[in-house]
């Protein structure tokens, strides 16, 4: 369980948490809240990539499969390219099947720029799933797909059995996901 | 059969007819002149120089000097390159290295070719001119472009544990890379041109420069103006070739 204790954090002179304490447990957990609320900085400072004013953070898994909010592809790379980056030598052949878990056969020998935005952000979320880790923490995973779509990327994000924390723009996708909802804001 | 296509059909002619129009303005300034020592007419530039590719001795010192020069070239590079690396890893190097690429870039050509004969022989002072043109070129290109690298895609690659081999291979070399490609492409007509500057002052036995330096000592301006366009000619052919050879290697 990821434990948050007195978070204070600020950003180009707005506050965006003050003394916030909250607890991640297993299973799915929703972020929630208006732009700005502080989702996405949430996550970073949970991934240690951005470091608090004051408080802690504690319970981090060491190996966490991070769908950042832009897809972060590496553009002279194919689509199964991309993928295979994250995986050790062996499992490469692995990428394939990641990307056809994202409905992406028949795309893996494009490189970013020929795929649109939603195929973009279905590579890096396959990408974040193939790398694994004891935690998934996606931001805006469903970013650019329509509901049908997501409706059946959901369940197979899922099926990893690993703890999931998420970030939601709408009550919608919230209601996809399921699990504990946290609002921020 | 066609041998030029649409645009690149126009293209070639322009390029003919430009080539066309400036050979008839030298040919009217040389006949205005009327005096052969002060310029030679195109005609007996092109009759020299047919006499000197007939002879053994000019595809020696073309040969030489293209070794030389080539060789400074791509010690340059091979120097800008490691320079920039370290530049861009450790900022002590930094601290060294970025000065001395400062005076070196604001230093003429000249003052160095000078130095160079008191250190060197002869036969190096080329080489070594030539890659100074071309390491600061390459350093300064290098360094950019690893600064300039996406910190979205150092921070993924962070996340997902790429470690420092797949971050250089995977990330740093294909940003790096066409800014290199490009600092390669213009340092090399600067390299050639500061290299034949070296054999003209320091006159090695066999080379371009030394082959212009006594065509003026003997005041054969016909020769002189024929071994300027071997140099020019040359410098076409480099760069043509270099981009021939990168060609479609945009990413590596």
């Amino acid at each position: 369980m990821i434990e948050i204790r007195g978070l204070c954090f600020a950003y180009g002179g707005r506050e965006i948490f003050r003394n916030f304490s909250a607890e991640i447990g297993e299973g799915v957990t929703v972020l929630t809240g208006a732009s700005g609320r502080g989702k996405t900085t949430l996550l970073r400072l949970i991934s240690g990539f951005t470091r608090p004013d004051a408080g802690t953070i504690t319970g981090v898994p060491g190996r966490i499969g991070y769908l950042f909010q832009e897809d972060r592809l590496l553009p002279w790379l194919t689509a199964e390219e991309n993928v295979a980056a994250v995986l050790p030598r062996e499992r490469a052949a692995e990428a394939g099947r990641r990307l056809r878990d994202v409905e992406l056969d028949g795309f893996s020998a494009r490189r970013p720029g020929e795929l649109s935005g939603g195929q973009r952000r279905r590579v890096a979320l396959a990408r974040a799933l193939a790398f694994g880790g004891e935690l998934l923490m996606l931001d805006e995973p469903l970013k650019g797909l329509d509901d049908a779509l997501a409706a059946r990327i959901v369940p197979m994000v899922l099926a990893q059995g690993v703890p999931v924390l998420v970030t939601s723009n709408s009550a919608h996708e919230t209601e996809l996901w399921g699990g504990t909802e946290l609002r921020l804001g | 059969m066609m041998l030029f296509t649409g645009k690149k059909k126009n293209r070639t002619l322009r390029a003919l007819a430009a080539a066309a129009f400036w050979i008839l303005v030298w040919e009217a300034a040389a006949l205005a002149v009327g005096e052969e020592l002060i310029l030679p007419t195109p005609q007996s530039v092109l009759r020299t120089l047919v006499s000197l590719c007939g002879t053994g001795d000019f595809w020696v010192s073309a040969a030489m000097s293209l070794a030389r020069i080539l060789s400074g070239y791509a010690a340059g590079v091979a120097a800008g390159t490691l320079l920039a690396v370290l530049t861009s890893r450790f900022s002590l190097a930094d601290a060294l290295i970025s000065p001395v690429m400062r005076v070196v870039r604001a230093t003429p050509v000249a003052s160095f070719i000078i130095l160079a004969l008191l250190w060197l022989g002869k036969g190096k002072v080329p080489g070594f001119s030539a890659s100074l043109m071309v390491v600061p070129i390459v350093w300064g290109a290098v360094t950019s472009a690893v600064r300039e690298t996406d910190r979205g895609l150092l921070e993924m690659a962070d996340s997902y544990r790429f470690g420092p081999w797949r971050t250089l291979k995977l990330i740093y070399v294909p940003s790096v890379y066409p800014s290199w490609l490009a600092a390669c492409v213009t340092s090399m007509g600067l390299a050639w041109k500061a290299g034949v500057a070296a054999e003209v002052l320091c006159q090695p036995k066999t080379a371009i420069g030394s082959e212009l330096y006594f065509s003026k000592i003997y005041l054969e301006t016909p020769s002189l103006f024929a071994w300027t366009a071997v140099v020019i000619l040359l410098s076409f052919l480099l760069e043509g070739l270099f981009r021939r050879l990168v060609r479609g290697r945009e990413k590596p």
